[in-house]
C-alpha cells in the first residue's frame, strides 16, 4: 500500500496505453464501397456499375439490394451480379431525365445486404443529359428506400481516402492534447515559481516542457506522415501545420534561452516569465487562428474539430484513453527528468 | 563519430527513399493504407526511444561529475 500513491497513475497510463493501441488496431472498419467504374453515364441509357467494396462479405449476403440515389428520388438496381466478396456488377436502367430541377447529376450508391448492411459510395457517377430537358419523375422511385439492414457489432466508420488511416486518429491527435496537458502543467509550475522561487518548480516546468515539446514534434512528423497518404504531400504549407510549427519553435527558444544564461536564478526566472507568455502565445496559434481560415485539417474553416463526422462514439472509447494514457506516460517520463535534476542539484 | 554515422544514416535513407519510391507508393497505398498507421507507430517510437538515450546521456554526464567531484557536498 506504501507504493500504491507513487505508482497507480504511472500502471494507469501504462493499461490505458496497451488497452488503446491493442483495440485501436484490431477493430475493424465498416464496410464500404471502394470505387464504381465507370464514373460517367448516360441518361436513357442501361449502366453497369462495377463496384470494389471494402471489409464486405458479398458472397454469403443475402436479400442483395441497390439503389442510385438523387435526392429523395432512386432508382433500383434491375440486375445484381455478385462476383467475389468484394466485387459485384450491378446493371441500372437509367431513365432519360433527371427526377427534378435540381442541378445536382451525381446520384449516390447505396448497397445494402443482410451482411454487410448499408454501405454507400457519395456522388458514385456522373449522369450526361439526354436528348432533351424535360424531368421524368414518374421514373423515379420517391422515397422507395426502405427497411435497410444495419451491421451489428463494433466497428471504426468507413471512409474514402483515409481507409485505415482513420486509426492515426487515436496515435497522432492524442499526442496534441498530451502535449498540450504538459504545456498546462509546465505554465502552472512557471507561476508557481514566480511567486516561491523555489527551484525545484524551474526544474518541474522545464522538464514538463521538454516532453511536451517531445509530442509536439512527434505529432508533426505522424501529421506529415499521413498527410502524405491522404492529401499528397508531407508538407502543404496548411495554416494548421505552419501555427502548430510556429508554436513548437517558440517552445523550442525556451531551451535556447535557458541555455544562453549561466546563472541558475536568473535562468530560472527568466524562463518562468517566457514559459507563461509561451503559453499564452500558442493558444491562438493552434486554437483560434486555423479555424479563421480554409484548411485541409479537420476542424477548420468554422467547422468543430470533434463532430460526429470525424469521431463516433465507438472511436471515442479508444481515442480518450489513448489521451490519458499519453498524458500520463508523458508526466511520468517529465517526473524522471526532473527527479534526476533534483539530484544532480543535491549531490554537488 | 557520431557525426559521421548520422551522415551514413541520413544518405541511406535517401537513397532508399528513391530506390522505393515507385513501389513505396503503391505499398503504402495497399490494405487500406494500414503501412500509414504502422509508419506512425513506428515514428512515435522512434521519438521516444530518441528521447530516452538523450535523457541517458544526461544522466551518464551526472554520473561522471559525481565520480569526479566525490560524494555530496555536505
Amino acid at each position: 500500500m506504501k507504493h500504491f500513491k507513487q505508482w497507480w497513475w504511472k500502471i494507469t497510463g501504462i493499461l490505458l496505453l496497451i488497452y488503446g493501441f491493442t483495440f485501436g488496431m484490431l477493430i475493424p472498419l465498416k464496410p464500404g464501397i471502394v470505387t464504381a467504374e465507370p464514373f460517367t453515364a448516360t441518361l436513357g441509357q442501361p449502366l453497369q456499375l462495377n463496384v470494389q467494396g471494402y471489409n464486405t462479405y458479398y458472397t454469403t449476403a443475402a436479400d442483395f439490394r441497390a439503389w442510385l440515389k438523387l435526392d429523395s428520388f432512386s432508382i433500383a438496381a434491375s440486375n445484381i451480379e455478385v462476383q467475389s466478396d468484394q466485387q459485384v456488377s450491378l446493371t441500372f436502367n437509367l431513365p432519360e431525365n433527371l427526377p427534378s430541377t435540381i442541378e445536382e447529376r451525381s446520384p449516390n450508391l447505396i448497397i445494402d445486404n443482410n451482411v454487410d448492411g448499408t454501405h454507400l459510395l457519395p456522388s458514385a457517377v456522373y449522369l450526361n443529359d439526354s436528348k432533351d430537358t424535360l424531368m421524368a419523375q414518374e421514373q423515379w422511385d420517391l422515397n422507395a428506400i426502405s427497411s435497410l439492414n444495419k451491421k451489428s457489432g463494433i466497428y471504426f466508420p468507413y471512409r474514402n481516402t483515409l481507409y485505415e488511416t482513420i486509426r492515426n486518429t487515436y496515435f497522432h491527435v492524442s499526442l496534441w492534447f498530451a502535449m498540450m496537458f504538459l504545456f498546462i502543467g509546465a505554465f502552472v509550475q512557471s507561476i508557481k515559481y514566480l511567486s516561491g522561487k523555489q527551484l525545484e518548480r524551474d526544474y518541474k516546468a522545464s522538464s514538463l516542457t521538454s516532453m511536451g515539446v517531445l509530442f509536439g514534434i512527434l505529432g508533426l512528423l505522424t501529421g506529415a506522415v499521413w498527410a502524405k497518404h491522404t492529401w499528397g504531400a508531407y508538407w502543404s504549407w496548411d495554416i494548421k501545420q505552419n501555427m502548430t510549427a510556429i508554436s513548437l519553435l517558440i517552445y523550442l527558444a525556451y531551451f535556447v534561452l535557458r541555455a544562453s544564461i549561466p546563472d541558475v536564478d536568473k535562468k530560472a526566472r527568466l524562463s518562468a516569465v517566457y514559459n507563461i507568455f509561451a503559453f499564452v502565445a500558442i493558444i491562438p496559434l493552434i486554437y483560434v487562428i486555423p479555424r479563421l481560415f480554409s484548411s485541409l485539417h479537420p476542424g477548420n474553416g468554422g467547422n468543430p474539430a470533434f463532430g460526429s463526422q470525424d469521431l463516433d462514439n465507438t472511436m471515442r472509447l479508444i481515442f480518450y484513453p489513448i489521451i490519458i494514457g499519453w498524458t500520463l506516460i508523458g508526466f511520468w517520463i517529465a517526473q524522471l527528468n526532473y527527479r534526476m535534476k533534483r539530484l544532480g542539484k543535491k549531490l554537488y | 563519430m557520431t557525426k559521421r554515422y548520422i551522415i551514413t544514416a541520413v544518405f541511406l535513407a535517401f537513397q532508399m527513399q528513391v530506390f522505393a519510391q515507385q513501389e513505396q507508393a503503391d505499398f503504402m497505398r495497399s490494405t487500406g493504407k494500414i503501412y500509414v498507421v504502422v509508419a506512425v507507430i513506428l515514428v512515435i517510437l522512434l521519438g521516444l526511444f530518441f528521447y530516452l538515450i538523450r535523457m541517458d546521456k544526461n544522466l551518464t554526464k551526472l554520473e561522471n561529475q559525481i565520480k569526479k567531484n566525490g560524494r555530496a557536498k555536505k
